[in-house]
């Protein structure tokens, strides 16, 4: 079994291969496109390599569905779209998302994202997504607002990542909020 | 692989209270500490169904010291064990882990809880080195919450439908304490 492929009117989800390694590298040693992920960007090509076979270590766990984000008109992957700690028997996850600078601001996370939620919420009948996001990541906060997520707490000093202690605000969506029905 | 993979738990005293590693003997107490599902609504897992599965139980508390992914210590009161109280998700990348309390129905209501707790924060801390700990609770839990506000952890925020148990959605009352917190208190 391999990841469903997921369409928009402008991206495509679709699994990650070994072809992609280029791609991902770009993407993942991108300090811009790094600064608020979750571990430090790539040094390496191999990194990258390494990173591809645990997205495919993880769907086979089948606890994290990693897709490439490709815009429908082109190909090559421009960020990868993340439903992680996917636990059945509380029926939740949590949403990452994350694109090459040079695709930011034209909505595209967003409509990833969006595809993202259809599946956790439409076809895994998941009831709770989570996020969290670094309080000065203003593009991603807009844009979980955008995507119907409430803001639900601030855990202080959550993360020691580049060189800084960072906190984290938590955000979710429930399958029963009002804005939610536009993924179901 | 963790820089705190243990080959046992380190012993802590505390004023009442023995904290220590679990052992096969304690199976019996586990399956009374974790028989009532009222109670258990609240922690990680539904009660133990028979030996055997109390059995399996020490020994996955075993392979998380081991491993040095959890760490949870068996509550002794009198040479009795009343409960356990662990360190779980352990966290060596960014300094961090949380903090789960569960107690046999007897021991309730004499601040053993806190006092296991207390115990566990300082080992925590000033032995590992954590910088954070966090817990969570259901909004309803009101004697959990008394006790981390106690411990001086602060409210972080509330997870709305977190968790599926006892045949409903449940918020997490989610709470933080830092290292800092910790040490000025």
């Amino acid at each position: 079994m391999t990841l469903p492929q997921l369409d928009s009117a402008r991206v495509r989800l679709r699994s990650v291969s070994e072809d992609d390694t280029d791609a991902i590298f770009a993407v993942f040693s991108n300090p811009a496109a790094m600064r608020y992920w979750s571990h430090e960007p790539f040094a390496d090509r191999a990194r990258a390599s390494a990173y591809i076979a645990e997205i495919h270590a993880g769907f086979a766990r089948n606890d994290l569905f990693q897709w490439g984000i490709e815009r429908v008109d082109r190909d090559g992957l421009i960020g990868t779209c993340t439903l992680v700690g996917i636990d059945r028997m509380h029926r939740r996850c949590s949403l990452g998302y994350v694109l090459h600078p040079s695709c930011w601001g034209q909505g595209l996370a967003g409509e990833a994202a969006s595809l993202a939620l259809k599946y956790a919420l439409g076809t895994l009948k998941l009831h709770r997504v989570e996020a969290d996001v670094d309080p000065r990541n203003q593009a991603s906060r807009q844009l979980l607002g955008r995507l119907g997520f409430s803001l639900e707490g601030l855990q202080r000093e959550r993360y020691r990542l580049h060189e800084e202690v960072q906190d984290t605000e938590m955000f979710g969506l429930l399958a029963t909020d009002p804005q939610a029905a536009r993924y179901l | 692989m963790s820089p705190w993979a243990l080959e046992e738990l380190p012993t802590i005293e505390c004023e009442r209270l023995l904290l220590r590693g679990m052992v096969m003997a304690d199976a019996e107490a586990l399956l009374t500490i974790f028989s009532d599902s009222e109670r258990l609504r609240f922690w990680g897992h539904g009660p133990l169904s028979d030996l055997t599965a109390a059995q399996r139980y020490v020994q996955s508390q075993w392979r998380g010291v081991h491993a040095g992914a959890r760490f949870q210590w068996g509550i002794e009161v009198n040479r009795e064990l009343v409960g356990c109280c662990a360190l779980a998700s352990l966290d060596p990348h960014h300094l961090s882990a949380s903090l789960n309390y569960v107690l046999s129905p007897l021991a309730g209501g004499q601040g053993f809880a806190r006092e296991a707790a207390a115990g566990v924060l300082s080992f925590g801390f000033s032995v590992m080195g954590l910088k954070r700990i966090e817990a969570d609770t259901d909004p309803r839990h009101e004697r959990s919450i008394a006790v981390l506000n106690a411990l001086g952890f602060q409210r972080e925020g509330l997870l709305r439908s977190r968790y599926s148990a006892a045949n409903e959605r449940q918020d997490a009352l989610v709470f933080g304490l830092l290292e800092a917190d910790w040490q000025s208190a």
